[in-house]
């Protein structure tokens, strides 16, 4: 009798684990095919601003703001663009530098060389929206690449900014990413804000003492 | 068309030979031959008087060209009855894109008084006229402006016009050509010579034509129109160097003349009935061509001086029309060249010199410098011709020297202190002709690099027999050298450089390199042999087959192909720069103009813009301030008034006199000063714009139209200035634009562009704007006619620029523009709205960033399906006539400096097409 217990003991255990596996399965597949062929675990990309220490009032000094990309895909991104709103009566952006994250270049020792962004300061200031892009016109020749990153640091460019004399303590100006993608020649492959397959942080500036 | 053209040149020619030997019955024509339906026109302008030969070498045009450019300003089309002196000479100014003084109508009174920039300033006189009484070199009176008409060099001077060797003596408007053939002037069976001649003396008579002004001809001219048929077409460019001499001859014999036409004739028999020409048509490279341009504009981000990722890639990018001239990417070329120059020049201390014996370097510069609109006499403080007073130094390095010395000076005309020189540098070229017709840098066999660029210095020099000689040799020894493969070898190898020579050199001089039998060896043309070094995975070019990509390779490969595209496209030759807007033509007049929708409803409250745009602007010029006033009709209420896109630096202010119906406007920075500035110099299409709106509704019985426009206009070097040298009057005279009312609903169309089948735009594919008044926003249109059907797409872009809601389409290009503006075949839904099309949103998600201009770089390298009609609305952003990487750096250059496309400026200057109908009345 105990024996009869016990297996039916067995049989439901055994029952119960595979009715839980098979619901972990059809979670884990509801989660894949929701998220195509990024992978249910899948990280998705962010593109951070990030915001540096608190700026004293009075500096003069050029302000530099990161901004870092998280990771890519396994594709090729032969093109990217990012619009970054600021207050221009605030601050003056005065251009930006060079990062680190690299695109493929055949022809280059190494296999990759630093993009050429085009950006506007002038317009940027006059609208209060930094837009930058970068466009392979080969279609994929000098393409951003998840190879290309850096394992440490991932640095897209770097935002560089001055005070106005406006500034007071206290002032907080937020860096927002208005619109972001890394783009792929098949649209369902780009990473992108508009469709959440790219995520943002915005930064900020605050001012000190 | 040209060959049937020279077979009936042939029968013409031989009949007038035959008949002028018999003075009796001289030109007793017409020749019967049933091949003589061809409506042509041959248009030349002369200057033979003043010993400065053609200004436009004769050119022939057909009735459709000449509609054609004609329908640019506005006029036509004509049937062949109805084509004048004047108005053929209208088509050819167009297609010149000759500036011009005169008065009265092209269409009823037109007098030419002068044309500008077509003095070539110097005289040599032909004795006859000096010893007529006329002037001589030395005792004219000059020409005080650049402008070459009426009391220039002698106070009876000016232009006249033959036409079929008659001096017509009323206005050339007033001269029908089909109706005096054979009456009073020569009948060549429906072909025409029209020569404009500039006179010095004697009211025609030093052109020794008898203009019926009593005066005595001065000499007994030769006629000259078969040899000028002959000449306009030929595509022999040799021989057409041979005659040319005899044809800006003032006082050439008939005989030199006929024998001179008979050469022509010969020649183009010979290859025609020998079938001696090659039956390939010329290849398209543009797709090659434009990857490299592409290719070279993304790798050599940052030119600077030297011979790689310099000057040469500089060139093919300008040359071949990748960037404009004023492009920041050539801007900041010349800024690093300023800095390079003084640098470079102070250290060399040679009067300017960039190197101590290679007087190339200053001839590489200053091509660059010519391509990009930038003057080489004034590099930062230096003058990069002044060294060119030296031949010794010119010619230190070889020949070399003195090639690229004159490809240098003749790409902009410019002077040297010493005269001679130009003539120093050719007589020494032709001097190291080695025996087997070619040019090498040492030696005694020709090398197919140095003799293609020798060829190419000469070319300017074609009229001089001694050099139509050389070139004519040197042209055969090219032909020699080139392999079975098409190519050339040099030292030992076959490569890609030396064909690229040779493919400049025949470009230059006319000569097909695809087509011409003498570069077509078996099945394989010149050009064929310089793609085979191209490796289209990276879209460059390596310097032989088996070795990998050259920046040298490519820089060379990359302008002969756009010398080769120059020549299909009918365009200057490579080195040829007279047709590069520079500085110093912005820096002269400036003029404005309104641009309004052509009708709107006279309903209370409908709104239309009026565009101002400005011709002529210069950033360089440092203006603080604007001051305008515009008309304005009392019917109008003014609503806003805006400055464009790319206008920046001022304030704007406005205040509408309702009293006089002055709109006064400022832009100026008044607080800090700053120069008023535009993204681009020259042609500005959206300057300002001004909102009007009906304040009642209007009686179109009583008020049809309304004129607007401009009743003044100046620009301020200070906001005090009242001195004329401290601020620029704007020319206004064409300001004024008229804007029709209708009861109802309107329609008027535009033709936007036409695909010419290069890059993925059919040349049946037209793109039709039409503007709406009278209907509610967005509502959806589509047109009908019975045998086509399109559903418009609403541009919110369109409508906001021109105040007016606009629509565009893909249409068939055969069908006729006028359908678009009659309101019978429109189909009105007002319950549902139009679909809407966004310039350079490919993907239509209300964006436009990397995601479109990726599009745009993908259907050009044909990675995508071809495009559909929304697509090419879309992505056409710059409105030309193909889809390609132009308009994705259109799309770059919007995102990244939010300048307007240019599909949505072009629309502005649009003319376009009104119905004459009765308006259908809203619902």
């Amino acid at each position: 009798m105990k024996k009869k217990q016990k297996r039916n003991k067995r049989v439901i255990l055994i029952i119960g684990t595979i009715i839980v596996l098979i619901a972990i399965i059809a979670v884990i597949c509801f989660g894949y095919f929701h998220k195509g062929d990024r992978g249910f675990f899948a990280t998705i990309p962010t593109v951070t601003i990030e915001t540096p220490q608190k700026i004293n009032k009075d500096c003069t000094e050029i302000i530099d703001l990161n901004v870092e990309i998280s990771t890519l895909e396994e594709n090729l991104y032969p093109a990217a663009s990012f619009c970054i709103s600021f207050d221009p009566s605030k601050l003056e952006f005065v251009g930006i530098k060079e990062g680190t994250v690299r695109i493929t270049d055949s022809r280059s020792s190494s296999g990759y060389q630093l993009p050429t962004w085009s950006v506007n300061v002038e317009k940027s200031n006059e609208i209060g929206q930094i837009n930058l892009m970068y466009l392979d016109m080969t279609g994929g020749k000098y393409a951003f690449t998840k190879e290309a990153l850096d394992e440490t640091e991932n640095v897209l460019f770097h935002l560089c900014f001055r005070l106005r004399g406006s500034a007071k303590k206290g002032d907080i100006y937020e860096l927002c990413l208005e619109d972001a993608i890394f783009a792929n020649v098949e649209e369902e492959k780009s990473l992108a804000m508009t469709t959440n397959t790219l995520e943002t942080e915005n930064g900020r500036i605050v001012v000190g003492e | 068309m040209k060959k049937k053209a020279i077979h009936v040149l042939a029968c013409l020619m031989a009949c007038v030979l035959f008949l002028t030997s018999n003075p009796s019955v001289a030109y007793a024509l017409p020749v019967t031959t049933n091949e003589t339906d061809d409506f042509q026109v041959v248009v030349s302008v002369e200057g033979a008087t003043l010993g400065q030969g053609f200004y436009v070498e004769p050119t022939a045009y057909s009735l459709d060209e000449i509609n054609t450019l004609l329908g640019q300003e506005g006029y036509g089309p004509y049937v062949e009855e109805d084509l004048t002196g004047a108005l053929v000479t209208l088509a050819m100014f167009i297609d010149k894109g000759f500036e011009y003084e005169s008065t009265g109508d092209w269409e009823s009174d037109f007098y030419l008084s002068s044309i500008k920039d077509i003095d070539k300033g110097y005289t040599d006189i032909p004795g006859i006229i000096t010893e007529n009484g006329g002037p001589d070199n030395d005792t004219h009176m000059g020409n005080s402006d650049e402008y070459l008409g009426e009391f220039d060099y002698n106070y009876m001077s000016g232009w006249m016009i033959t036409v079929n060797d008659f001096m017509i003596n009323l206005g050339s408007a007033a001269y029908k050509l089909v109706e005096n053939a054979g009456v009073t002037c020569q009948d060549y069976e429906g072909t025409y010579v029209v020569r404009w001649h500039y006179t010095l003396a004697g009211m025609g008579s030093d052109l020794g034509y008898d203009s019926g002004w009593g005066a005595d001809v001065y000499f007994e001219h030769a006629n000259k129109d078969m040899l000028y048929m002959a000449y306009a077409n030929s595509d022999n460019t040799i021989v057409k160097a041979e005659v040319l001499p005899v044809m800006e001859n003032l006082v050439a014999t008939q005989e030199e003349v006929d024998e001179a036409a008979e050469k022509l004739l010969t020649a183009e028999d010979t290859t025609t009935d020998t079938d001696n020409k090659t039956d390939r048509t010329p290849q398209d490279v543009s797709a090659v061509l434009n990857a490299t341009l592409a290719q070279l504009a993304t790798t050599v981000s940052e030119p600077s001086f030297g011979t790689t990722a310099g000057e040469w890639s500089v060139l093919s990018l300008a040359r071949g029309g990748y960037y404009n001239t004023g492009a920041e990417y050539f801007e900041d070329y010349y800024d690093r060249i300023v800095e390079i120059v003084d640098a470079t020049a102070t250290s060399v201390n040679l009067n300017g010199a960039l190197h101590k014996t290679k007087s190339t370097e200053n001839s590489r510069l200053i091509l660059a410098l010519s391509a990009i609109g930038k003057d080489a006499t004034k590099v930062g403080k230096w003058n990069l011709l002044t060294p060119y007073g030296d031949f010794a130094w010119i010619k230190k390095q070889g020949i070399n020297g003195p090639i690229f010395a004159l490809i240098a000076l003749d790409s902009k005309d410019y002077t040297t202190e010493d005269t001679t020189i130009r003539q120093q540098c050719v007589d020494y070229i032709l001097e190291n002709q080695l025996a087997d017709g070619g040019w090498a840098l040492s030696g005694t066999v020709a090398n197919p690099d140095v003799t293609a660029m020798a060829l190419q210095a000469l070319y300017p020099y074609r009229s001089e027999s001694d050099v139509a000689a050389a070139a004519k040799d040197g042209f055969s020894c090219l032909s020699t050298l080139q392999q079975a493969d098409g190519g050339y070898i040099y030292d030992g190898e076959s490569n890609c450089e030396s064909v690229a020579q040779v493919i400049v050199a025949c470009s230059i001089w006319g000569i097909n390199p695809d087509t011409d039998v003498e570069f077509v060896k078996g099945d394989t043309s010149a050009v064929d042999a310089l793609l085979d070094f191209y490796i289209d995975t990276e879209a460059r070019f390596c310097h032989i087959k088996t070795g990998g990509s050259d920046a040298m390779a490519t820089d060379q490969a990359c302008y002969a192909l756009v010398a080769y595209n120059r020549l299909l496209n009918e365009k200057n030759g490579l080195y040829d720069m007279t047709d590069v807007s520079g500085e110093e033509e912005v820096q002269g007049e400036m003029s404005a103009k309104i641009s309004l929708p052509e009708k709107i409803s006279n309903k209370k409250g409908t709104e239309f813009n009026a565009v101002i745009s400005l011709k002529g602007w210069n950033n360089d010029a440092g203006y603080k301030l604007m001051d305008a006033i515009v008309s304005v009709p009392d019917v109008l209420t003014v609503t806003e008034v805006t400055m464009g896109n790319a206008v920046s630096g001022g304030e704007l202010n406005y205040y509408l006199e309702e009293d006089t119906g002055k709109l006064r406007l400022v832009y100026a920075d008044l607080s800090e000063n700053k120069d008023i500035t535009i993204n681009g110099n020259g042609n500005v299409s959206d300057f300002m714009t001004i909102s009007f709106e009906i304040a009642e509704e209007i009686d179109i019985t009583r008020l049809a139209e309304l004129n607007i426009s401009l009743l003044g206009m100046s620009f301020k070097l200070t906001s005090e200035s009242i001195e004329e040298d401290s601020m620029m009057i704007v020319d206004i005279t064409d300001s004024l634009a008229v804007i029709q009312f209708v009861q109802g609903i309107g329609y008027s169309a535009m033709k936007l562009y036409t695909g010419d089948d290069m890059d993925l735009i059919s040349s049946e594919q037209t793109a039709v704007v039409v503007a709406v008044t009278g209907i509610e926003e967005n509502a959806k249109l589509s047109y009908t006619d019975g045998k086509e059907t399109l559903s418009l797409l609403y541009s919110e872009e369109f409508s906001e620029k021109m105040g007016i809601l606009s629509y565009v389409c893909i249409a068939d290009a055969s069908m006729e523009l006028e359908n678009f503006a009659l309101g019978e075949h429109y189909e009105i839904d007002v319950d549902k709205q139009a679909e809407e099309i966004c310039f350079g949103d490919a993907n239509g998600d209300g964006i436009v960033n990397a995601q479109d201009a990726l599009a745009s770089v993908n259907f050009w390298l044909r990675k995508s399906s071809s495009p559909q009609d929304r697509d090419i609305l879309a992505l056409n952003v710059n409105a030309d006539s193909r889809l390609n990487t132009y308009d994705a750096l259109g799309i770059v250059e919007y995102f990244v400096n939010g300048d307007d496309f240019a599909v949505v400026n072009k629309v502005i200057a649009l003319k376009s097409v009104i119905a004459d109908e009765e308006e259908t009345e809203t619902e």
